[in-house]
C-alpha cells in the first residue's frame, strides 16, 4: 500500500499534511508520536472513516482506492482494529460477521460461521459463547481488543490497521496477541500498520519500518 | 360478491341475511349502526381525513365457501396464501390454522390432536350458530369491547364478518400455537373480523395473527376486534405480525381481561398501513394478574403509526411490563402512546414501561406519550424512555467489516428490535426480521 500526498482536514483546518509512505507487502510498520499527533487519523483516513475531508492518493496493489466507500475498502482487503470498538445492541457477533462474509461473497450456513468465529475467539483467549452475545457488549477494554483480532482472523484481510490494539491488554495477553499476529502474517503475508504506545505488542513481530508523526506530518522514517 | 359502498340499515340487513345471523345479532348490528352515527371521529391522533366511509364497501366475499382442505380453496386465493407460506407453516408446529380472504374465512382447521384435548378453534360464525357454543358466544361477544367504545368499534359491531372463536377448557394447554391469517384483497373495502378467545382456569395458548394486503390507490379500512377472556391462572401469548399495505387505515381494537394469577402477553410487530391506531389493552382484574407487552413499530415514508398499550391494574399484586421499540425512517411518523392506570386498592401493584425510539434520518418523527394514572400509594410504577438517532459510529464500524451501509443500518435496526422479535417463534421472528430488512431497503 502506498499513501501519496495524503491530507485530512476539517472545515477550519488541515490535520494531516502531505503524508506519503509505502508499506511493502507482508511488512510491519509502526506509527509513533505524541497524543494528538495524527496517528489514528492516518489509520482512519486509510479506512475512509467519516468526520474529515481527505485528499491525496491511497494505492492498494497499485489501484487508487481513495474514492471507495468504507465497505468497498474493507472488501478490497483492509481491516481496522478500532481504538474503541462500538457495542451494538441486539446484534450478535455471529450475525455481524455472517453479513460481513456474505458481503465478501462467502455465503455460509450459520453453523459454519459459528464454527469459524468460535475457533477464532478461542484462539485469542475468549469464550466461544461471546459469538452469540451482543457485539462488544459487557466486554472489558482488553476483551474488546481480543474480539477485534478474532474478527480479523475470520475475515482474513491483507492490510491490517491496528489502532492501539494493546491498550487494555495485560502483559500476558499482549504477548499472546503479538504471537497470533505474527503467525497470521506468516500464514497469509498480511501487512500491518500499527499505532501503539506499548511496544510489548511488537514482541513477536519484526518491525520493518517506523514512522514518527508530529503535528500531522511524518517527521522521520 | 361485493356490497355497494356506504352504510345504512338496508346494507346492515343485507349483511345480516347473507351471514344467516340469529335475530338478536341482526338487532345488535342495527343498534351498533345507530351508535356509529352518534359518535364522532377521534379528535386526537393521526389524520383520518383520507378515510371516506361513504366510499368503502363493508362486505366483500369471494365465491369460495369455508373449507378445511387447502385443495378445495380456489387456486387464486390458495396461491396468495401459499406465497405467504401459510399452508406450509400449518404442516409444522401449529395446532390449527384459519385463513380469511376479504370478509369471509376461506379455510379453518384444527389438528385432531388438539381437538381431542378439547381445544375449540372455529370460524366465529360457526360458533355463533352452533347450539353448543351459541350461548357462550353471546355471553362474551363485544362485552369486553363495547360498541360504544369508539366510532370504529361501533362500525365493527354493525358490519363484523369473519374471524375466529377459540375456547380452551380448564387445565388444557394448547401446546402448539393457533394461527389466523387475514388477507385483504379488495380495493376500497373494509375488513372487520372478530376474534373471541376464552381460556378457562389454568388453560394455556399461543395465538398468532398475521395480516397482509396488496396495495391499491384507494383507502382500505381494517377495524377488527379481539376480545380475550383469561381465566384464573390461565395464560395466553397473542402475537401479531402486521404488514398491511400502505393504503390501509388500521383501526383495530384488542382487549383482554385477566383473572387471578392469569397472564396476557402481547407481542406486536407493526410494519404496514398508512395510518394505524392500535392500543391493545389488558384489564388486570384478579389478584396477581399480569400483562407483558413487547412491540416494535416501523414507520416509513407516508406512514403515521400511532400505537401503544393500555393496562388497568384493578386488583392487588398485579404486574405489567411494557417494552416498546419504535423506528422511523424516510419521513415516517411513529407515536407510542401508553396508559398505565392503577386503581385504588390495587395494592403492591408493579408496572414498568420502557420505550425506546430510533430515528434513521432528520426527516422522520418519533413521539412518546406515556400516561400514568396512579391512585394507589403502595403501587410501584417506573418509566424509562429514550429517543435517539441511528449512530454513525455503529454504521461505520459495521461497514469497516465489509457490509454496505444499507445492510449495516438493517442490522442495527434488527438488533434494536431484537428483544421483541425473540419473543416470537423462530419462523415468525425470521418473518419479522425480513419485514425489517425489506422496509429498511425500501422494498415494502
Amino acid at each position: 500500500m502506498e499513501l501519496c500526498g495524503f491530507c485530512a482536514q476539517t472545515e477550519k483546518s488541515e490535520i494531516l499534511h502531505d503524508i506519503s509512505f509505502t508499506l511493502s507487502a507482508g511488512s510491519t510498520t509502526l506509527l509513533t508520536g505524541a497524543n494528538g499527533a495524527g496517528k489514528s487519523t492516518i489509520l482512519r483516513g486509510i479506512m475512509g472513516l467519516g468526520g474529515l475531508q481527505y485528499s491525496g492518493k491511497i494505492l492498494l496493489d497499485g489501484k487508487n482506492i481513495s474514492k471507495l466507500s468504507i465497505d468497498e475498502r474493507a472488501r478490497s482487503g483492509i481491516f481496522m482494529s478500532f481504538q474503541e470498538p462500538v457495542a451494538i445492541e441486539g446484534l450478535s457477533l455471529i450475525e455481524a460477521l455472517r453479513s460481513a462474509l456474505e458481503a465478501k461473497g462467502e455465503k455460509l450456513a450459520l453453523s459454519a460461521v459459528k464454527v469459524r468465529i468460535s475457533e477464532a475467539l478461542e484462539k485469542v483467549g475468549l469464550s466461544p459463547f461471546i459469538a452469540s452475545r451482543e457485539l462488544n457488549h459487557k466486554l472489558s477494554g482488553g476483551e474488546k481488543k481480543k474480539c477485534e483480532i478474532a474478527q480479523m482472523l475470520v475475515l482474513q484481510p491483507k492490510l491490517v490497521l491496528l489502532d492501539e490494539i494493546d491498550s487494555g491488554l495485560d502483559a500476558k495477553s499482549c504477548k499472546s496477541i503479538s504471537k497470533i499476529l505474527s503467525n497470521y502474517q506468516a500464514e497469509t503475508g498480511a501487512t500491518y500498520l500499527i499505532v501503539s504506545h506499548n511496544l510489548k505488542i511488537l514482541s513477536e513481530l519484526k518491525v520493518d519500518q517506523e514512522l514518527i508523526v508530529e503535528d500531522g506530518r511524518i517527521v522521520k522514517k | 360478491m361485493r356490497l355497494r359502498d356506504g352504510l345504512d340499515d338496508k346494507i346492515i340487513d343485507e349483511i345480516s341475511t347473507l351471514k344467516g345471523d340469529p335475530e338478536w345479532m341482526r338487532q345488535f348490528r342495527h343498534d351498533c349502526l345507530k351508535t356509529y352515527h352518534e359518535l364522532d371521529f377521534p379528535k386526537w391522533g393521526p389524520d383520518l381525513s383520507g378515510l371516506d366511509l361513504e366510499h368503502i364497501s363493508n362486505y366483500v366475499r369471494s365465491s369460495s365457501a369455508m373449507v378445511s382442505s387447502w385443495d378445495e380453496v380456489p387456486d387464486d386465493i390458495r396461491n396468495s396464501f401459499e406465497q405467504l407460506g401459510i399452508p406450509e407453516s400449518e404442516k409444522g408446529d401449529l395446532a390449527g390454522v384459519g385463513a380469511q380472504y376479504d370478509s369471509e374465512l376461506v379455510y379453518h382447521r384444527v389438528k385432531e390432536e388438539a381437538s381431542k384435548r378439547g381445544v375449540v378453534y372455529l370460524g366465529i360464525e360457526e360458533a355463533m350458530k352452533d347450539p353448543k357454543y351459541a350461548e357462550i358466544f353471546r355471553e362474551h361477544f363485544m362485552k369486553l369491547v363495547p360498541p360504544s367504545d369508539h366510532k370504529f368499534t361501533a362500525l365493527h359491531g354493525a358490519v363484523w364478518s369473519g374471524g375466529s372463536f377459540v375456547h380452551i377448557p380448564a387445565g388444557v394447554s394448547a401446546e402448539f400455537p393457533l394461527q389466523s391469517y387475514y388477507r385483504f384483497n379488495a380495493p376500497g373495502a373494509g375488513q372487520f373480523e372478530h376474534t373471541l378467545i376464552i381460556l378457562e382456569e389454568g388453560a394455556n395458548l399461543h395465538f398468532i395473527e398475521g395480516c397482509s394486503a396488496p396495495k391499491y390507490n384507494v383507502a382500505n379500512l381494517h377495524a377488527g376486534c379481539v376480545e380475550i377472556f383469561v381465566g384464573k391462572n390461565a395464560s395466553i401469548k397473542y402475537s401479531t405480525v402486521e404488514s398491511w399495505s400502505k393504503n390501509m387505515f388500521n383501526l383495530n381494537t384488542k382487549r383482554a381481561v385477566v383473572e387471578e394469577g392469569g397472564k396476557i402477553e402481547w407481542v406486536t410487530g407493526s410494519f404496514g398501513s398508512q395510518v394505524s391506531m392500535l392500543y391493545p389493552m389488558a384489564i388486570l382484574k384478579g389478584r396477581g394478574a399480569s400483562m407483558e407487552y413487547s412491540g416494535v413499530s416501523l414507520a416509513g415514508e407516508g406512514q403515521d403509526l400511532d400505537t401503544g398499550v393500555k393496562v388497568l391494574h384493578q386488583a392487588p399484586d398485579t404486574r405489567s411490563l411494557i417494552n416498546s421499540k419504535s423506528i422511523s425512517k424516510s419521513g415516517g411518523k411513529n407515536t407510542f402512546r401508553s396508559l398505565v392506570k392503577v386503581l385504588n386498592d390495587a395494592k403492591n401493584s408493579r408496572s414498568f414501561t420502557d420505550c425506546a425510539s430510533l430515528m434513521m434520518d432528520d426527516q422522520s418523527h418519533n413521539y412518546t406519550i406515556p400516561v400514568f394514572d396512579i391512585r394507589e400509594a403502595s403501587a410501584s410504577v417506573a418509566h424509562e424512555a429514550s429517543v435517539g438517532k441511528i449512530s454513525e459510529r455503529e454504521i461505520e464500524y459495521l461497514c469497516s467489516r465489509g457490509m454496505s451501509e444499507d445492510t449495516a443500518r438493517g442490522l442495527i435496526v434488527r438488533g434494536f428490535a431484537n428483544d421483541v422479535s425473540k419473543q416470537l417463534p423462530v419462523e415468525y421472528a425470521i418473518e419479522m426480521n425480513n419485514y425489517l430488512k425489506l422496509s429498511m431497503e425500501g422494498n415494502l
